[in-house]
């Protein structure tokens, strides 16, 4: 190794050099800068579902899906105040592990909905996921979709699956809603943040730290792993609150147009995903439908109270106050239109 | 006392080299500072340019590279910064793609820091040098790569800021450029002094 040191001037090769490295740090410090500014959260129209001033909720109660869908939609007033933002959507379902319905949104739920969606001349629809890395061969995006049969299934039925790496930092933008009271922004997937609809597709279940996951909860997979991270070790259990909080500033950088519950069963007891005393009610027989996802979850939060002696309202009530105090929605279901049906 | 304290971290920032009639000089190659901060800089940047092109492949291929140029540079041997670069960056990519589908594309990292080993090794003149850092830096770049990863969890969880979080692998970069060059200067400093009489090569 070489241990003499001379100092020389700096000749034309030498400055040609220095200005090299100088344009690649300048172009590298700008790209890098540039990734990490906040931008302003996303901002929506207001929920175009309403009736006499007041969010509609829709729930309706039947055993065939499609024919569900179909009353729960014209129930609703139709799909046209959706078709007027745009006519590509893009599908939020709920995917955290690779358990079947009602742990995960069914695939047949999703091709149901994306064919109501074509029947309102929305053409194109597509799913997103993050529920995986490209750092891992067992983890990689695409992989829990494959066991659980849904990127087949929707390929084939013409809506494609949209698989984003949760720790890519590429995938995703930075923003922030000044109300928040937690001044710190967060990373939401570019793609929903520059959907023109998106259209959400909850399950009803309990969820171990934060007690209920539905509409709300569910967007903790619309965000980076780094904010799913940060959050899971700094409230580890739930108890600090933080987890209430931030995953209503999730769901308030995503912001659906639309929340689509699938109830035929829900997951009662314990959560998110089976085992621990998990136990799936079957024969709920519903589907919810609202542009509000905190009505949504007020709704829901009942339904699992009627099936689940061991959830009380109060679990879910920090939650609802908070996206209520944000204005995602409303928490007090007197506030709601609730149109009950039969199909 | 003070001296006394300072006088073993003097040496081992600022070590003498002995010469053939065995009397000490004062080292002169470049300040161990430097080095720290060359792979720093280099693989941050490297991984940050890697960014233009895509995603964990090329910043991983781009941040090798960039270390790989930093030792050569700082080794005052361009051709070796070179081949090094070139050759880091092939077989990191070569690495991420069968990391793909076995275990991680994260085994780039300590593939290639075998590669800077072997082709950083040829700029030592003895033999323990040499072999030393080629056994070293698969270990080195393993061990900067997770240590800057946790280190950069670390603060963001300090902090509560996923900006920082998010930054996760570019941490992982730097710990990798960062202890390489380090062992780099270390094992030049301390292994690759100049003959002791009577020593073999």
């Amino acid at each position: 190794m070489s241990t003499s040191s001379v100092s020389k001037p700096l000749d034309r090769r030498g400055f040609l050099r220095l200005g090299a490295g100088a344009l690649a740090t300048a172009l590298a410090a700008f790209k890098w800068g540039r990734s990490l500014t906040t931008r302003a959260w996303k901002s929506t129209p207001p929920n175009p579902f309403v009736a006499a001033g007041k969010p509609l909720l829709v729930v309706v109660e039947g055993e065939d899906m499609s024919a569900m869908l179909r009353a729960g939609i014209e129930a609703l007033g139709g799909l046209d105040p959706l078709a007027k933002l745009g006519r590509e959507v893009m599908f939020r379902g709920n995917y955290v592990m690779s358990q079947p319905y009602p742990v995960t949104t069914a695939p047949e739920f999703v091709l149901a909905v994306a064919a109501e969606l074509k029947r309102a001349s929305m053409n194109k629809t597509s799913l997103f996921d993050s529920s995986g890395t490209r750092l891992g061969a067992a983890i990689q995006p695409e992989h829990m979709l494959r066991r659980l049969g849904v990127l087949d299934k929707l390929t084939q039925g013409g809506v494609p699956v949209l698989a984003r790496d949760f720790s890519d930092p590429d995938e995703f933008v930075f923003v922030q809603n000044p109300a928040w009271p937690i001044a710190k922004p967060v990373a939401v997937a570019h793609l929903l943040h520059e959907a023109p609809i998106i259209v959400s597709l909850p399950v009803v279940k309990r969820h171990e730290w934060v007690n209920f996951t539905c509409a709300l909860k569910m967007h903790f997979g619309s965000v980076a792993m780094a904010d799913r991270m940060l959050v899971h070790t700094k409230d580890a259990d739930g108890r600090s609150g933080l987890m209430h909080q931030r995953l209503v500033h999730f769901a308030d950088a995503v912001r659906p147009q639309l929340n689509v519950v699938d109830a035929r069963a829900i997951l009662a007891r314990s959560g998110p995903g089976m085992g621990g005393g998990a136990e799936v009610v079957q024969g709920v027989n519903k589907l919810i439908l609202s542009g509000d996802m905190v009505a949504v979850d007020a709704y829901c939060a009942r339904l699992m109270a009627q099936h689940d002696e061991t959830f009380t309202l109060d679990m879910v009530a920090p939650q609802l106050r908070h996206a209520a105090a944000l204005g995602l929605g409303k928490a007090d279901l007197d506030a709601v239109k609730v149109v009950e049906i039969r199909a | 006392m003070r001296a006394a304290l300072l006088a073993p971290i003097g040496a081992f920032l600022f070590p003498a080299k002995v010469s053939g009639g065995g009397t000490q000089q004062p080292y002169r190659g470049h300040p161990l500072l430097l080095w720290a901060i060359a792979g720093l800089g280099f693989s941050a940047l490297g991984w940050v340019a890697g960014g233009f092109v895509g995603s964990w492949a090329p910043r991983t291929a781009c941040a090798v590279g960039a270390t790989a140029i930093a030792l050569g540079l700082l080794n005052r041997q361009p051709r070796a910064a070179l081949v090094g670069a070139v050759s880091a960056a092939i077989v990191s990519l070569a690495a991420v793609q069968i990391g793909k589908s076995f275990f991680s594309p994260l085994l780039a990292w300590p593939v290639a820091a075998l590669v800077i080993g072997v082709v950083g090794a040829f700029a030592f003149r003895r033999r323990r040098a040499r072999i030393t850092f080629i056994v070293a830096a698969p270990f080195l770049g393993s061990v900067g790569v997770v240590a800057g990863m946790l280190a950069i969890f670390l603060i963001a969880r300090g902090l509560n800021d996923s900006r920082v979080a998010a930054q996760i692998m570019l941490g992982g970069a730097v710990g990798f450029g960062l202890l390489l060059m380090v062992g780099a200067g270390v094992a030049g400093r301390w292994l690759d002094a100049a003959r002791v009489a009577g020593e073999v090569l």
